[in-house]
């Protein structure tokens, strides 16, 4: 890819609005895509699914707060060493199925279901 | 899916926002190399029921007036996968996929050392919490 090419390239058509994202895991473009700053900024986030946390800590960068949540530790906990290592302080994982979301009595402006229905 | 869907709405703030997002299997995925699409993975029957079942439960959680949609749309995600062999491991390996389209497997073998990536489709959806 030449240096002055876009990476982040949209297309609206009849079928949707079409963004070619082309680099991975650079996937604050993704975010981007799901309306970035204007869906996120100053909200609180559940990241459905989370993983080891990509998604979440993309839009920890526009989200007041972050939460993800997962029911496999062994990715939590590599989603926390990040969390750790970077220092970030809006972004917190926790041991949750996507079924029964046993979180207590926290809520949310925004939730994510990224690859997890 | 529909338990899920249920526990998002009862997480979020009325009028919240839900942003579902999962691989498009209406657009077939493509291995890119040296910038160009070289062949196309196939996905397995299983994939198939689990993402009818998705969409049932999202056009279930609407009619029941739990949510609504606001905007929806497509990205195609590129990931590099690195070499073929590296591209055969992913395809096996997969729970989505079934290795590749019939006979597209040696249009790769000139590009065996890569960089080979996968160019999906992910739609997604935004849907506000009633």
């Amino acid at each position: 890819m030449s240096a002055t090419k876009a990476v982040f390239q949209e297309e609206d058509t009849p079928q949707g609005r079409f963004v070619i994202v082309t680099r991975h895991p650079r996937s604050g473009r993704e975010i981007e895509a799901f309306g970035g700053a204007r869906r996120f900024r100053g909200k609180s986030v559940i990241d459905i699914g989370t993983g080891v946390g990509r998604l979440a800590f993309d839009v920890a960068r526009y989200a007041r707060r972050v939460l993800g949540v997962d029911p496999h530790e062994d990715a939590l906990a590599l989603a926390w060493e990040r969390c750790h290592r970077e220092r970030r302080t809006n972004v917190e994982f926790r041991f949750a199925d996507a079924r029964t979301l046993e979180i207590g009595r926290a809520r949310f402006d925004r939730a994510i279901l990224s690859w997890s229905l | 899916m529909v338990d899920a869907l249920r526990q998002t709405h009862r997480v979020l703030r009325p009028h919240g926002q839900l942003i579902d997002a999962r691989p498009d299997a209406s657009r077939i995925p493509r291995v890119i190399a040296r910038g160009r699409v070289r062949a196309h993975l196939r996905q397995g029957e299983d994939a198939d029921k689990r993402d009818g079942a998705s969409d049932e439960a999202v056009a279930r959680v609407k009619a029941d007036g739990l949510f609504r949609s606001l905007e929806r749309g497509v990205i195609w995600h590129e990931n590099t996968l690195g070499d073929l062999r590296a591209l055969d491991k992913y395809a096996a390996g997969s729970s989505r996929y079934e290795g590749y389209v019939r006979g597209e497997r040696a249009k790769l073998l000139p590009f065996r050392k890569g960089p080979l990536s996968l160019r999906r489709a992910i739609k997604f959806e935004v849907l506000e919490r009633l």
